[in-house]
């Protein structure tokens, strides 16, 4: 729009114009020539600029660590010296080449390919670890980015960045695989494996093993605070974990846990302290070891049987050599004393002198110091079979097969007890009989154990006062144990120990009518059983002895 | 054969078995030994008459004995009756001599531990039997004249 002037400036303007297409020529000039030269050094700094770009693009595309390419049309456009150097190949030999023929015909790269540039084309972007394959064939692992050269222009192709990333890829999986195999043997160890956190206590960690052993399922033990577990600081689990926290080093140990009321279990402890991410862990291994305990406790007690059986040998062959010792050397000194007398007869005879001095002079040998050897001698050869018969008895009881079967103890000690009843009647005695609960042993035997007892509660019966025995039964400890209970003249302390032992004897009222196997015997048969034998007993207090068995 | 003294030695003899007392008996006396004999039938027998429970001995406690002791007896065993006499201030004086058919060397150690003066093993032998006693006939007599 032209200016709208007063008149009265229309010369003033004129002149200006006039002048003013001069100056304005001028003006123009001037200011073209600046901006020239303006343009002339912003476009040396844009050069200059463009150029030190270039030069640092091409210095880090020179010596980058990462392979960096551009492909186009699945060809590489160009690529880096490293790009080349990852697949083993001069960065002239790259240019140009087709993907898939810089990746040999790999079928895996070609897969990836297609989906990794589908996915830049389609994203603009990728990243991901590759399985690839050097031209010597032998494979790596490769981080590969790409990302379009233009964004929204996939025809212009993509830059792909590529990285070697194989060893890193190589550690993961072998820890994927350690840790893999890690799970695998917790999972499947026969040894219960815990962890508990040493912070809280809390169980964080147990496989199906410690399941198994410490009972009730996984489940009740995660979480489980092992400071507040009772049953650990009775079986001393407790000391030796906190032992092991405290002093770092690890704690074994055998003992007996209480895992409910009634049921315990062996256990072979190992406490191991470690740290992992900055915390304390302690990991218990446990493993149950009831079994070999309870071989071990059946095994202690074999030997201790067997050492018991061996010493009771030793005593038998002492002792019967020692009893069969004695009457021998009654039947070698009263043969010599036949022998003398004989001598003394014959001397008689070889004097001569009347038949009255002679029957006078052998009178006394012929009616007392003769037939007293014989009778010495009889007796000692009776005394000898006795013993030899004991031994038999006592070694037929050892050897005799048992039958173990339920026994009712009323009917079988009211036989015993009938077949006895002369010679209770004959001692004044009474026998009461309790209600007895059955026992699982041989018939026979157990017969012979009570018939035994009884007789000896007879035998040993205080003079002067009514024999009174008392049979009891109770359940104790899931055995039976019979009590035969008498008042008669007791066992001090000092035979007590003795009264089992092969040959021992009291001296009963009356002659001695036991060959001292009674006890010895009933111990046998009670030992083989199954069963044990003990007595109560004071001097003038009665018996009371104390026959367990198993139950049936 | 020894010559004989007078009778102020006994000697008493404790053996349950009959046929040893006697032939022990006799041997002693083939042996010379004419000293009086008590028999008896068992160790308890022995302690009532020298350490009885209750009340005075039975036994002169100034006149000599001699105790010869077997060790398996019933109610009280020889070893008992060694302990009990060797124990006792009253009794620890009076000989002892463990005659016995036990040669088990554990016993014979405990007799002499518990002060025995002998342990002699009975012998089957009854020649060795007959020459233990004559000796232990010489011994007695030795005894006695010590003792006098």
């Amino acid at each position: 729009m032209p200016p709208t002037l007063p008149l009265a400036g229309l010369p003033l303007f004129l002149l200006l114009v006039a002048g003013g297409a001069k100056l304005r020529r001028f003006v123009l000039q001037a200011r073209s020539d600046r901006l020239y030269r303006e343009a002339g050094r912003a476009r040396e700094r844009a050069w200059d600029g463009m150029l030190k770009s270039l030069n640092v693009q091409t210095l880090v595309l020179a010596h980058s660590g990462l392979g960096i390419a551009h492909i186009k049309d699945r060809r590489i456009q160009w690529a880096n010296p490293r790009w080349a150097e990852i697949f083993g190949v001069t960065p002239e030999q790259c240019a140009g080449t087709s993907t898939a023929s810089i990746h040999l015909d790999l079928a895996g790269f070609e897969a990836f390919g297609r989906s990794a540039y589908a996915t830049v084309e389609r994203d603009g972007h990728y990243a991901s670890d590759v399985r690839l394959r050097r031209v010597d064939g032998s494979p790596f692992w490769g981080f590969m980015v790409g990302s379009l050269l233009v964004p929204g222009a996939p025809e212009e192709g993509a830059i792909w960045c590529l990285e070697d990333v194989s060893a890193r890829v190589e550690a993961q999986q072998e820890l994927e695989g350690t840790l893999r195999l890690n799970q695998k043997l917790i999972a499947s160890s026969p040894t219960g494996i815990l962890l508990y956190r040493a912070s809280d206590g809390a169980c964080i960690l147990a496989n199906e093993a410690a399941a198994r052993t410490l009972g009730s399922g996984g489940e009740d033990l995660l979480g489980q605070n092992f400071r507040r577990i009772p049953a650990w600081v009775e079986a001393g689990l407790l000391v030796r974990a906190e032992a092991a926290l405290g002093t770092g080093a690890e704690q074994a140990l055998e003992t007996t846990l209480v895992l409910a009321p009634g049921r315990e279990i062996g256990l072979a402890c190992m406490f191991v302290p470690f740290e992992s991410r900055g915390e304390q862990i302690l990991l218990l291994l446990v493993t149950d070891i009831s079994a070999r305990k309870r071989s071990e406790r059946e095994r202690e007690q074999l030997m201790m049987e067997l050492e018991q059986k061996n010493k009771e040998l030793e005593t038998l062959v002492h002792v019967a050599s020692h009893d069969l010792r004695s009457p021998l050397v009654n039947i070698q000194g009263f043969s010599q004393r036949l022998g003398r007398s004989l001598d003394e007869l014959k001397l008689l005879l070889q004097a001569g002198g009347s038949l009255e001095d002679l029957n006078r002079a052998a009178q006394p040998l012929l009616t007392d110091r003769m037939p007293a050897a014989l009778e010495y001698i009889r007796a000692s050869g009776v005394k000898m079979d006795a013993i030899i018969n004991g031994l038999l008895r006592l070694s037929r009881a050892g050897r005799m097969v048992l039958r173990s079967e339920r026994l009712d103890m009323d009917r079988l000690l009211e036989t015993t007890a009938a077949a006895m009843a002369f010679q209770l009647q004959e001692a004044e005695g009474a026998l009461q009989l309790e209600p007895l609960p059955p026992c699982k042993a041989d018939p026979v035997q157990t017969a012979q154990v009570f018939s035994n007892l009884l007789d000896n509660a007879i035998k040993y019966r205080r003079p002067g006062e009514p024999l009174q025995i008392r049979v009891t039964g109770r359940i104790q400890h899931g055995l039976v144990v019979y009590c035969v209970e008498d008042n008669g003249i007791g066992i001090s302390l000092e035979h007590r120990g003795r009264i089992f032992d092969i040959f021992q004897r009291l001296t009963p009222l009356g002659p001695t009518k036991g060959d001292g196997l009674g006890l010895t015997l009933v111990r046998r048969m009670v030992e083989r059983n199954g069963g044990r034998i003990w007595v109560e007993s004071a001097p003038g207090a009665g018996s009371r002895f104390l026959v367990e068995l198993p139950t049936v | 054969m020894l010559a004989t003294h007078t009778p102020s030695f006994t000697i008493l003899i404790a053996e349950d078995d009959d046929g040893h007392a006697e032939l022990v008996v006799e041997q002693l006396q083939n042996a010379g030994v004419s000293c009086p004999f008590r028999r008896f039938r068992d160790g308890q027998e022995v302690l009532d008459l020298l350490l009885p429970a209750d009340g005075e001995p039975g036994w002169d406690r100034e006149s000599p004995c001699l105790v010869l002791l077997d060790i398996n007896m019933p109610r009280v065993d020889g070893l008992t009756v060694l302990r009990r006499l060797k124990g006792d201030p009253a009794t620890r004086g009076i000989p002892v001599i463990m005659l016995t058919t036990t040669d088990d060397p554990g016993e014979v150690a405990a007799c002499y531990g518990l002060g025995c003066n002998l342990y002699i093993t009975k012998p089957v032998e009854f020649e060795a039997f007959a020459e233990t006693l004559h000796r232990l006939g010489q011994l007695l007599q030795v005894l006695k004249v010590v003792r006098s």
